[in-house]
């Protein structure tokens, strides 16, 4: 029987990997200095609860999938997931590796739920993970993943509210694996942003603490938001938001916010939160 | 808004958003499999040696072959390109993503930087459903 230690939502975006690495070209470095200096606490956090597993549901950019065929849920259900070439070249990072029976338990677990994903045997994992990916674990990752990826790149995607019921199924299914698992659930996506039209560059800082302030005990106020009034707000990429409440969705009541940051570095709004469950000292 | 030169419509309509549905995905197919397909090396490398033969190739109208050779990413995402396709055309040719954010927005790179941060400060329950305050 698994466990579920607890939940982390938090940002991703291309610049953050670059400028984590390093890279020449990155401007606004000390705004994400900044970020990467909000991070440490939960490096830490994620080391003392020291999962075995981590959940993370996530979108791809179309650098694995593209427009032939594009899953609303899939699953990645294999030992290996390389880090995708998303037209720069790979980062300096291993793949992140996979526990095939873990991925087939909570498969099997999640189709009897009434969530039927794709399962993907070759996925490739771009920046909706390895933007953030090294500045919380150090490699080699001493954790086995379950990827689940989430159509966010072509409308109609997923209900807020199937999101949720997602996150509550996902928290049956690692209860229901056969072994010791000690699961962390993390969701990636958003904060602001808008990357089309005359909003290029839109943010909303205000909305993104009012996201952080409400997630994590009055997540049903924000359920209640329609995601077109989010993305008219706080730009249409903040949709990504909508993962958050699989997180949510896959904790208990009895939880409390261990940690909370934010900051914009350049037209992104970067914020992450650490949820843990207090039943599980 | 903070910012003058942001839209203040919040109706998520062109030209101040580009949104992407199952219908443009139809409309706009090879287009964007052609865009995606950049990612991959060895298909930047013929784009770059022969830019024509790349785009006939996955047969590409002759009003996006115009529009890829003129750099007109509004264009291109108006005409139902999924920003995230057409980033790939610009990232193989060494322009960033937002060099094409700023080309939406009507300025160069750097007027649309030196205007960065760009921010609205309303939360979802200062709007109607028209997004109207």
């Amino acid at each position: 029987m698994g466990v579920v230690l607890g939940g982390m939502g938090i940002a991703h975006t291309p610049t953050m990997g670059h400028a984590y690495d390093g890279r020449e070209g990155i401007d606004f470095k000390d705004r994400w200095k900044q970020w990467f200096k909000g991070l440490a606490p939960v490096k830490q956090w994620i080391s003392e609860i020291a999962p075995t597993h981590i959940i993370v549901v996530y979108n791809d950019h179309l650098n694995y999938f593209d427009f032939s065929t594009y899953p609303t849920f899939a699953i990645g259900m294999s030992d290996h997931f390389p880090q995708a070439d998303e037209g720069w070249g790979k980062r300096a990072y291993p793949g992140m590796d996979g526990d095939v029976d873990f991925s087939a338990s909570v498969a099997e677990s999640l189709v009897a739920n009434g969530f039927d994903l794709t399962f993907c045997q070759e996925l490739e994992i771009d920046h909706g993970i390895y933007s953030w990916l090294p500045c919380l674990i150090d490699h080699p990752w001493p954790v086995k993943f379950l990827p689940i990826a989430v159509n966010m790149v072509m409308q109609p995607v997923p209900t807020p509210a199937r999101l949720l019921a997602l996150g509550s199924a996902l928290r049956s299914s690692v209860v229901d694996t056969a072994d010791d698992s000690r699961v962390l659930i993390v969701a990636t996506g958003g904060m602001s942003h808008q990357i089309t039209g005359r909003r290029f560059g839109l943010t909303n800082p205000k909305f993104d603490q009012f996201f952080l302030s409400k997630i994590t005990h009055e997540w049903d106020e924000l359920i209640s938001i329609p995601m077109s009034r989010i993305m008219q707000v706080a730009g249409t990429e903040a949709g990504e938001l909508a993962m958050w409440y699989a997180m949510r969705g896959a904790l208990s009541g009895s939880v409390r916010e261990v940690y909370s940051f934010h900051i914009r570095p350049e037209i992104t709004g970067c914020g992450v939160i650490a949820i843990e469950e207090s039943n599980d000292k | 808004m903070d910012n003058e030169n942001i839209p203040t419509d919040q109706l998520l309509e062109p030209p101040n958003t580009f949104m992407f549905s199952v219908r443009e995905c139809v409309s706009a197919f090879q287009l964007n499999q052609f865009s995606i397909g950049l990612k991959n090396p060895q298909e930047r490398a013929l784009f770059l040696a022969d830019e024509r033969a790349a785009m006939t190739a996955y047969r590409l109208s002759d009003v996006q072959m115009e529009m890829i050779e003129q750099r007109d990413w509004t264009g291109l995402i108006a005409g139902g390109g999924h920003v995230l396709a057409i980033v790939k055309i610009a990232y193989s040719l060494g322009i960033l993503h937002h060099e094409v954010g700023a080309h939406m927005c009507g300025m160069s790179y750097q007027e649309m930087k030196a205007q960065l941060p760009c921010e609205s400060d309303l939360l979802p329950q200062d709007i109607d459903s028209r997004g109207q305050q």
